[in-house]
């Protein structure tokens, strides 16, 4: 697990995110969101649809930052998450991409505030996989599907994930700007 | 706007900041936010800077989509009038010009091109000035900056007077550059689609520019 300031919203206190991979309990974890089980106290995204922690910290920035200023459209900070991943106004679409779904075995933890190694064991508690760093995110990138959910589909835009990344921002920061 | 922001421009409509760092990013960002304009009416005003900073920031991901070099956006907040994005290390091309030590060939021919991508993808935008460009000191990659005054037109004539617009720039920053300014335009015209009908109508928008300064 790896700690974060954000700069616009100190007050938040810090953010913690965890990379789990080998995740053998996602129906359950799925099925805990669905029953809105607030002891399941994270935001919980496919690792697959993640380049860099800078797009997670972009996801949640853009929650904080909404949830600050009175604007979340889901409600629950932990759910504005992982609806801030996503490029389209379309929720229940959004929920079902970026975050769990029953084949997940690549999850990302998010939580915010709290006492790390509190927070640390409850997730591991939680999830039940192999938490490595988050420098492995690219091993379960799929670019594939980040292109097309993304819109990046363009012969001129390439792969590489420097090109890649300022236009993920973009099309993250540009959800909801009419 | 937080304590750790540095103003380093405050112009006639917006402010620009620096954030550093900036979400692990220890180049930070550039935070612009436009303020009102107190002769406006109120509503009218939120909603014109509203629109206005939903506008910029759309141009600016248009034309990275399309292959141009524009910072990349990071948080975009219409109601604060705020657009974070990416802060480029570099240099504003005027400093660069002034300084006289680069190869203006170079220079040119990257600036017809990033123009006619932009004009294919039929951004305009509003105010090309060599401070509205600038080099990236790692790669020297043409950047476009301030999408302000930017908006989405098809038509020759908006093209043409953007073109007209960054011409009179030249001439008033940079004095005795117009053969670079000519080589900007046939750069301009092997890499636009469309450059034609835009070309001659500059040619119009000269001539209504000329006859209004002799007037004035
Ligand atoms: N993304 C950026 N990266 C680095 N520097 C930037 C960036 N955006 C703006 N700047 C710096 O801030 C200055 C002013 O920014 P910008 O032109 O966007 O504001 P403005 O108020 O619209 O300016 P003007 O009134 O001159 O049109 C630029 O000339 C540049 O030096």
């Amino acid at each position: 697990m790896e700690s974060f300031q954000l700069e616009l919203h100190p007050e938040r206190g810090p953010i913690y995110i965890s990379l789990f991979k080998n995740v053998k309990n996602a129906v359950e974890l799925r099925q805990r969101l669905l029953d809105q089980d607030a002891s399941l106290a994270w935001a919980l995204v496919n690792a697959s649809l993640v380049v860099n922690t800078f797009q997670i910290l972009l996801a949640i920035n853009k929650a904080i930052h909404k949830e600050v200023t009175g604007k979340l459209k889901t409600h629950k900070i932990n759910s504005e998450i992982v609806y801030d991943f996503s490029s389209t106004n379309n929720i229940s679409q959004s929920l079902r991409r970026y975050g769990v779904s029953d084949d997940s075995t690549a999850l990302i933890a998010i939580a915010i505030g709290g006492n790390p190694g509190d927070i640390e064991k409850a997730m591991q508690a939680d999830i039940h996989g192999e938490l490595v760093p988050l420098s492995s995110i690219p091993e379960f990138s799929d670019i594939k599907l980040i292109r097309k959910y993304y819109q990046l589909n363009d012969n001129n835009i390439s792969d590489n994930i420097d090109e890649l990344m300022p236009l993920i921002a973009g099309a993250m920061a540009l959800k909801e700007i009419k | 706007m937080i304590d750790s922001a540095v103003l380093i421009k405050q112009g006639a409509e917006a402010r620009v900041y620096e954030l550093k760092p900036f979400l692990t990013n220890p180049n930070g960002c550039i935070v612009k936010e436009r303020f009102s304009k107190t002769y406006r009416h109120p509503v009218l005003d939120k909603q014109l800077t509203h629109r206005r900073v939903s506008q910029e920031a759309r141009c600016l991901f248009r034309c990275r989509k399309a292959g141009i070099d524009t910072p990349a956006l990071y948080l975009v907040d219409p109601e604060a009038a705020t657009i974070y994005m990416e802060r480029i290390l570099g240099r504003i091309l005027k400093d660069i010009i002034i300084e006289g030590k680069a190869d203006t060939d170079v220079l040119a021919d990257a600036i017809g091109a990033a123009l006619a991508k932009m004009h294919d993808v039929d951004v305009v935008h509003g105010d090309l000035t060599t401070s509205n460009l600038m080099l990236r000191d790692n790669n020297a990659s043409l950047v476009i900056i301030d999408f302000g005054l930017s908006y989405v037109s098809k038509l020759p004539e908006d093209k043409a007077v953007d073109l007209y617009v960054l011409e009179r720039a030249f001439s008033s920053t940079h004095p005795q550059t117009e053969a670079l300014f000519e080589r900007i335009l046939t750069s301009y015209k092997t890499h636009c689609k469309q450059a034609k009908p835009t070309l001659s109508k500059l040619e119009e928008v000269r001539l209504r520019g000329r006859k209004r300064s002799m007037l004035g």
